[in-house]
């Protein structure tokens, strides 16, 4: 990095916040999408909005893209680093403001973890809704930036259900101060519009969530079936009958053997050909009811036995094996593809039987853990990147299965986000003319195209990325 | 009408496109998408002005009288209708943006779904319009405001490029959510041709409870405190027209739920009222239509937080002059009707610097020719 710019930086973060040497930059050379990885110039990880902004404001005198970055737990590649650009971290930034009980609302910064906002919302009877898998490590500013969901977004809906304000540091360097909770936005829904922007928009530097009351009541089901087609049918049957549980997850026998081998072992039992694990919350009549009427649906699609989580500690060992899936998932092979598609909830059973199949014919281990009720899907297919012609048919498969659920009226992604990953599949859903009108949104408030440059959109729908070649950027900066 | 847009409607009328007058101000309407892109064209080409609307229900929104006298002509969407696609397998919508919300929710109903928002004038207020306008019903308690329901939207851009976002799935993060900015944008950014929305289940059981108050405070911390107990209701209403302070509460879900919720709010005290099925629907809609009586939308909307609303509100009630004050308590708006010719003090728009910047960005992005500008929205500093 030039030394100049490398001062004027460090000026602004003091060392701590400002990652230079080779070894320490590896650390972020990708997110969880490990298959794409670039060095970046090096890595800040300013400690408020105020060294935020100041940092972007050198930056965009100097003309060098930035990438915004959580705890890189995204899947999609939305945090990997572009070659001669900075990554911006919110990893200091992890105080959590202002917590209002009555009108239930926090404030946060953007690097408080998920799991911790929870914690403390606990305290007063209330609580952080989404909850990605990832929620012990991942950021609520990383959320806002993929707009992500997790099991409980079935009823409480993913993150832009329950962003009621951003502070946003533009990538001019200028704040936008958006913090304060409104009923309406005052003109148009800038913060709405933001949460899921992938980081090309600005960096979020403070959140203001809604928090939601602990339900009076919450009634765990593990319904155990001897056919994943059984399970499927019953979600759907599930949404037909408009019943409004929390949660509807389905997890295949490969996702079973996985977690009942690992520290996640949840007491799935080993012989079921899938388990679909269900959460309802509410009054105590409403919980009854609607767990009988759910009861008699997986009945009626020939259920082996359902199980009722008898306290809490039950209901948390259960759901312990559902967040613990895609880590437990190591133990089938070194390296985990994990996709995430979106069908019409009518169509669950074929296009997880559709998954399965692409997956079999290119000689693949495919194992599904998913959103049932959102008609969320992940396919997951194990590798080991150092198999070339392994990871060219996980690829493919990955890619294939997109299709399949496009063409069943499906989309793309439903909470891992576009990335880098899934930029050139836009044009499956989207015209060069949908695409057009959202390049126009983004170089509206990014004029220079410096935010997270190449993601989200197809290479042949972008502009170029007009940043200025930094003199010596190749270089190692000295030890 | 100046002369410019009269004689720019009268060549779009000879070519086939109906005009009409829509309260006090001519309107296009066209009567199908080929014609409404034949309108955009011709106003890209004219530099005309015009003001995207469904039925007109909100036109009050944008004073009629100064567009008129402006040269602006309405162009109304409102025959741009029909259901696209109900599927009632995986609760989703899919309608025209003319489509009035009165069909929308007998058809949602007919297949056992519950459409939000619920709004005003259902009859003639259209789907693009409420999304345009943003507006959210009473229900919002229950279920959250309407931008949050907007899963996709086709929409006609002032240079003629029809675009969509989104999809028709409840989840769905596929590119950037342009229907967020759209639904509210008071159409300075699109025309709404087309929109998804998500559906949720028509109760068991619905119930409406009423209590009185001698003033606004004691009916006020009556709605606050239901905050706190064991129940959830799709709405909360405080209203006065005169006369005592009304609270209404309206349940609704299973049976049995529906009664132990009536139980715990029969802890305030017995309720003036009670009604159920579809006299608690009924009560429902005209505590819904409170925000809008005889189609005159109020003089003033606050909008704040729970905790601040009594407070917020006191200066408005002591000035006196007012004849009608709706609060919702738990979604923390309260809007007020004053006497005719009572001059208002709204409250200044205090959108940050920096936010009003960017709204002005993405207006002239989608809309360079200001074809769609209006003068009052997005607010300025």
């Amino acid at each position: 990095m030039d030394r100049a710019l490398e001062r004027q930086l460090l000026a602004i973060v003091g060392p701590e916040g400002l990652v230079a040497d080779a070894v320490g930059r590896r650390a972020y050379e990708s997110d969880g999408l490990t298959l794409e990885r670039a060095d970046p110039l090096c890595v800040l990880l300013p400690r408020d909005t105020r060294e935020t902004a100041a940092c972007m404001r050198v930056l965009a005198r100097e003309g060098v893209a930035v990438v915004p970055r959580g705890a890189g737990t995204g899947l999609s590649g939305g945090a990997t680093p572009v070659e001669r650009g900075v990554l911006v971290g919110t990893a200091r930034m992890r105080d959590v403001l202002e917590v209002n009980p009555f009108d239930r609302y926090a404030r946060v910064q953007a690097g408080v973890v998920n799991v911790d906002l929870t914690r403390v919302a606990a305290k007063h009877g209330l609580f952080y809704a989404p909850d990605p898998s990832s929620q012990a490590a991942c950021t609520i500013g990383g959320n806002v930036a993929e707009n992500s969901g997790g099991p409980h977004c079935f009823r409480y809906g993913a993150t832009a259900r329950h962003v009621l304000g951003l502070v946003v540091v533009t990538p001019e360097g200028d704040v936008l101060d958006l913090s304060e909770p409104r009923v309406d936005p005052d003109g148009y829904d800038l913060a709405g519009f933001f949460v899921g922007s992938e980081g090309m928009l600005g960096i979020a530097t403070e959140v203001t969530v809604q928090l939601t009351p602990v339900p009076e009541v919450t009634e765990t089901l593990l319904g155990i079936f001897a056919s994943l087609d059984a399970a499927c049918d019953s979600v759907s049957d599930v949404i037909a009958a408009r019943l409004e549980p929390t949660a509807l997850e389905i997890l295949d026998k490969l996702t079973i053997e996985a977690v009942e081998a690992s520290v996640f072992a949840a007491g799935y039992p080993r012989d079921a050909e899938a388990v679909l694990l269900v959460e309802i919350e509410g009054g105590q009549v409403e919980a009854d009811e609607t767990a009988a009427d759910i009861e008699a649906i997986l009945a009626a699609r020939g259920v082996m036995e359902v199980r009722r989580a008898r306290d809490a500690k039950e209901r948390k060992k259960l759901w312990a094996g559902r967040k613990g899936a895609f880590g437990a998932m190591g133990r089938i092979a070194p390296d985990l593809y994990v996709a995430d598609v979106v069908v019409p909830r009518t169509r669950l059973r074929e296009i997880v039987r559709r998954a399965t199949d692409i997956a079999h014919e290119r000689g693949l281990k495919i194992a599904n853990v998913f959103h049932a009720g959102d008609g969320n899907l992940h396919p997951n297919i194990s590798y080991d990147r150092r198999d070339a012609d392994q990871v060219a048919r996980v690829l493919e498969a990955g890619e294939l299965i997109m299709r399949e659920c496009v063409a069943a009226g499906g989309s793309l992604t439903g909470e891992h986000g576009v990335g880098l990953e899934k930029r050139a599949a836009m044009s499956l859903v989207f015209t060069a003319g949908d695409l057009e009108v959202m390049e126009r949104a983004k170089l509206a408030l990014d004029p220079q195209g410096r935010m997270n440059p190449g993601k989200v959109m197809p290479v042949r729908a972008c502009r170029e990325v007009r940043t200025r070649k930094i003199a010596g950027a190749a270089r190692r900066p000295a030890p | 009408m100046t002369l410019a847009a009269s004689d720019f409607a009268a060549a779009l009328e000879r070519d086939g496109v109906p005009c009409e007058d829509l309260r006090g101000v001519s309107a296009l309407v066209p009567e199908d998408e080929e014609q409404l892109l034949l309108v955009l064209e011709r106003a890209a080409r004219e530099r005309q002005r015009l003001v995207p609307v469904g039925g007109g229900t909100k036109l009050g929104w944008c004073r009629p009288d100064a567009l008129a006298a402006e040269g602006a002509l309405a162009l109304s969407t409102r025959r741009l209708a029909g259901i696209v696609a109900y599927e009632p397998g995986d609760g989703t919508l899919t309608a025209l943006g003319g489509t009035r919300m009165g069909e929308l929710e007998a058809a949602t109903r007919a297949g056992g779904h519950r459409l939000t928002p619920d709004v005003p004038g259902a009859e003639v207020a259209t789907l693009g319009g409420v999304l345009g306008a943003g507006l959210s019903g009473p229900d919002r308690l229950r279920f959250g405001p309407v931008r949050h329901h907007v899963l996709g939207m086709r929409v006609a851009l002032a240079d003629g490029t029809v675009a969509k976002s989104g999809g028709r799935l409840v989840k769905n993060v596929t590119g950037f959510d342009l229907h967020r900015l759209y639904c509210g944008s008071r159409g300075t950014l699109a025309v709404i041709l087309e929109a998804s929305l998500r559906l949720f289940a028509l109760p068991e059981r619905e119930l409406g409870l009423t209590w009185t108050f001698d003033d606004a405070r004691a009916a006020l911390d009556a709605a606050l405190e239901l905050r706190a107990r064991p129940l959830s209701p799709v709405s909360v209403t405080v209203e006065n027209r005169g006369g005592p302070w009304r609270l209404h509460v309206f349940l609704a879900g299973r049976a049995r739920q529906v009664e132990a919720e009536r139980d715990a709010a029969r802890g305030l005290g017995a309720p003036e009222a009670e009604v159920d099925g579809d006299e608690a629907r009924a009560a429902a809609r005209r505590a819904r239509d409170l925000a809008c009586v005889g189609g005159r939308w109020p003089d003033l909307r606050l909008a704040t937080r729970p905790s601040a609303i009594g407070t917020e509100l006191a200066p408005f009630i002591e000035g006196g002059g007012e004849v009608g004050v709706v609060i919702q308590p738990g979604i923390a708006t309260a809007e007020l009707f004053f006497e005719p010719g009572r001059a208002t003090s709204r409250p200044a728009s205090d959108v940050p610097h920096g936010a009003a910047r960017w709204m002005e960005r993405l207006r002239a992005a989608f809309d360079p020719d200001g074809i769609f500008a209006s003068p009052s929205f997005p607010p300025r500093p």
